[in-house]
């Protein structure tokens, strides 16, 4: 029960990670830009629904004003980033996108301050199963995260909408000759990729606290996910964010008693994964290899 | 007596009168500046903006005591950030651009570490209000502290919690913490020799998610847990420990964090009966008038609490009460520091002679309905 316990909690956190690794791709295949303030994003939009919760707004009011808020969030990402995609400066978009998480997360700490905050300031209510447990977020978070991910995989692999998001990084010229339109496709793309931004970001601090930084973990998390995934797999993006979570997390979980590993350590271990698996297989867990000519 | 003999008597007192008129002319007010380092921003800022209110309103009262020694003092607040980088930037603009001897802070424990070693050539004077790092004793012959020592808590916690064989402890990552838990620890293998630590759980600074390290605690089935985490995360731990229903077989003690009534509100039923070792509880009518003027006139300071409020006057106090006799040379003060006791609302034995810390004992609270009541 002890090991089933540990896996639960660990499914839930690479869940977390899935449903920020997926719009983290989204953005990649549609720009070739690693949209780094994806997590500060998240973050901003759950504040954005704490804000009108606590202002004593109703429930679907507040949840529509954090969507407001994600896809404002979506559209500074767009101004911002749009002209860098076009001029494939890359790594120019990844600074401005990390800045604007930074941004984003001083905002945040000016306006609600640094302490955490709580979506319910008692204990979470919980979901038995035998003597496993399971908070109402942690299980809502599982269960989106399912569905999403098969929605996304399929959207991307199998629907004309994911073919052209794929060719709009490829050669968006060529697109545009085509009569698609290269900009509305990567509109959409970040407007789509702040609301799911948005949504772990809420489901990740119902379930713990809400911090200005508590996003940046998150983030990383999804880009190491990203890379050892294989940047232009969704596949492997999601089977990767899961690994990168999972063993940490039963390495520090699992070790109990005398040979315990502090709960201090899981980034260290995370890292080590990520090297070994990127030593490994270099191009990511699922890429297949090119033909070069 | 003729008038002959009377002018030169008339010239010696019009003499006199005129140097008596001189004496009475307002003397020219020495400014001199005063740093103080607080947590204005970061995880610990509701500190800071607290401690600002106690600062603003007992430098009037301070200045009212210089006065008579012609000085007046002027409090320069930087932002420490409850880090040690942070504290030694705001340390090095104290002392460099405003030119300050005496830097009152920092309150957490890190800001203060990392200054100390800065203090060493006695340029300038430290005195933390707020740090309570056992590794703060002799960090610096001007490094003094008037909180009491984590390693009073520490200590404490390990007697009391030593009725008690199988112990588990979580601990935040972070100076103050690590600090306590070390005290624990080394006082448990040195004095306790029958208790047995079943968890030593240490989680990063901050963190959000502490399940994995709950659930690992459980499994040792500890009779007692102590849990030290700083305030940021002290609510998130009772709360996820409270949704592990099934685990209620132990005892629960923790430090200061307990204190508070928020953080005990956010799971009543887990922190109630809970035992809190932190500093002694000050019963003193004037300062419970001086805070109820603070938070009248200037705002709450629950979270500063009472005698943290009591040891930032007490250094203010003690600090410019000592300028005013020796003047603005960090030496000088710190040598009658060093050679003399204090009277002070933390205690009426404040007493540096041997040490950093002021020599306060720990006090020992008991979590009855929702508040942390003092016992001993």
């Amino acid at each position: 029960m002890f090991f089933l316990q540990i896996l639960l909690n660990s499914l839930v956190m690479g869940t977390q990670v899935v449903l920020l690794a997926v719009p983290l791709y989204l953005v990649y295949s549609s720009s070739k830009i690693y949209h780094l303030g994806l997590g500060a994003t998240g973050i901003s939009v759950a504040y954005a629904l704490w804000f009108g919760l606590k202002s004593g707004w109703s429930v679907p009011m507040a949840i529509i004003f954090a969507i407001i808020c994600a896809v404002i969030l979506g559209l500074i990402s767009f101004s911002l980033l749009e002209k860098l995609a076009k001029k494939k400066e890359h790594m120019f978009g990844l600074l401005v996108s990390f800045s604007l998480g930074l941004c984003l997360e001083a905002i945040t700490a000016i306006m609600f301050g640094t302490d955490g905050k709580f979506f319910l300031t008692t204990p979470l209510p919980t979901i038995r199963f035998s003597e496993l447990y399971l908070t109402f977020p942690g299980a809502a978070t599982l269960a989106t995260g399912l569905i999403l991910s098969v929605l996304f995989l399929i959207l991307v692999a199998k629907t004309p909408w994911g073919r052209k998001m794929k060719a709009v990084s490829e050669n968006s010229y060529l697109l545009s000759s085509l009569s698609f339109n290269a900009t509305t496709v990567r509109l959409l793309v970040l407007i789509i990729a702040s609301i799911l931004a948005g949504f772990v970001g809420i489901m990740m601090t119902f379930n713990s606290t809400l911090t200005p930084g508590a996003g940046f973990n998150l983030v990383v998390l999804a880009f190491i996910a990203l890379l050892v995934g294989g940047v232009n797999s969704l596949k492997g993006t999601i089977i990767a964010s899961y690994i990168v979570v999972l063993i940490p997390e039963l390495i520090v979980g699992l070790s109990a008693g005398q040979y315990s590993v502090s709960l201090s350590w899981k980034m260290v271990i995370v890292f080590v994964v990520a090297a070994i698996f990127l030593t490994w297989k270099p191009n990511g867990l699922l890429t297949r290899k090119e033909r070069v000519e | 007596m003729s008038l002959g003999a009377l002018v030169p008597v008339l010239a010696v007192v019009l003499l006199l009168s005129g140097c008596v008129n001189q004496v009475q002319q307002p003397k020219t007010i020495e400014t001199i500046k005063i740093g103080v380092i607080a947590p204005m921003s970061g995880d610990a800022a509701a500190y800071g903006e607290q401690i600002q209110r106690i600062v603003d309103f007992y430098t009037p009262k301070v200045n009212e005591v210089a006065a008579k020694s012609g000085k007046a003092y002027q409090f320069v607040i930087e932002d420490g950030k409850c880090a040690g980088s942070e504290a030694v930037t705001a340390y090095q603009k104290l002392v460099t651009i405003d030119g300050v001897k005496f830097v009152i802070g920092g309150f957490c424990s890190s800001e203060t570490l990392a200054m100390a070693p800065l203090t060493k050539d006695g340029s300038a004077l430290l005195t933390s209000y707020g740090s309570s790092n056992p590794a703060i004793e002799g960090a610096s012959p001007y490094t003094f502290t008037f909180s009491y020592s984590d390693e009073v808590v520490g200590k404490t916690l390990a007697r009391e919690m030593s009725k008690y064989e199988r112990l588990a402890i979580i601990t935040e990552q972070n100076d103050y913490n690590v600090g306590i838990q070390k005290v624990f620890l080394d006082e448990l293998k040195a004095n306790y020799p029958k208790v047995t630590v079943v968890a030593n759980e240490v989680f990063p600074k901050g963190a959000t998610d502490m399940r994995s390290t709950l659930e690992k605690v459980k499994k040792m089935a500890p009779a007692a847990v102590l849990l030290n985490p700083n305030a940021g995360t002290g609510i998130t731990l009772v709360k996820q420990m409270a949704e592990l229903k099934d685990w209620t077989a132990y005892t629960l003690f923790g430090q200061y964090v307990y204190v508070g009534e928020t953080a005990l509100a956010a799971a009543p039923e887990l922190t109630n009966g809970m035992t809190v070792v932190d500093a002694p509880s000050i019963n003193n009518p004037e300062l419970t008038a001086m805070m109820d003027e603070i938070t009248k006139t200037k705002g709450v300071i629950t979270d500063v609490g009472t005698y943290y409020t009591a040891s930032l006057m007490d250094d203010m106090k003690v600090v410019t009460s000592l300028i005013n006799e020796f003047g603005n040379d960090p030496a000088a003060v710190q040598k009658a520091l060093k050679e003399r006791t204090f009277s002070g609302f933390i205690s009426n034995n404040i007493d540096f002679r041997n040490s950093s810390f002021p020599g306060v004992a720990g006090g020992i609270y008991k979590v009855i309905d929702g508040k942390a009541v003092y016992q001993q």
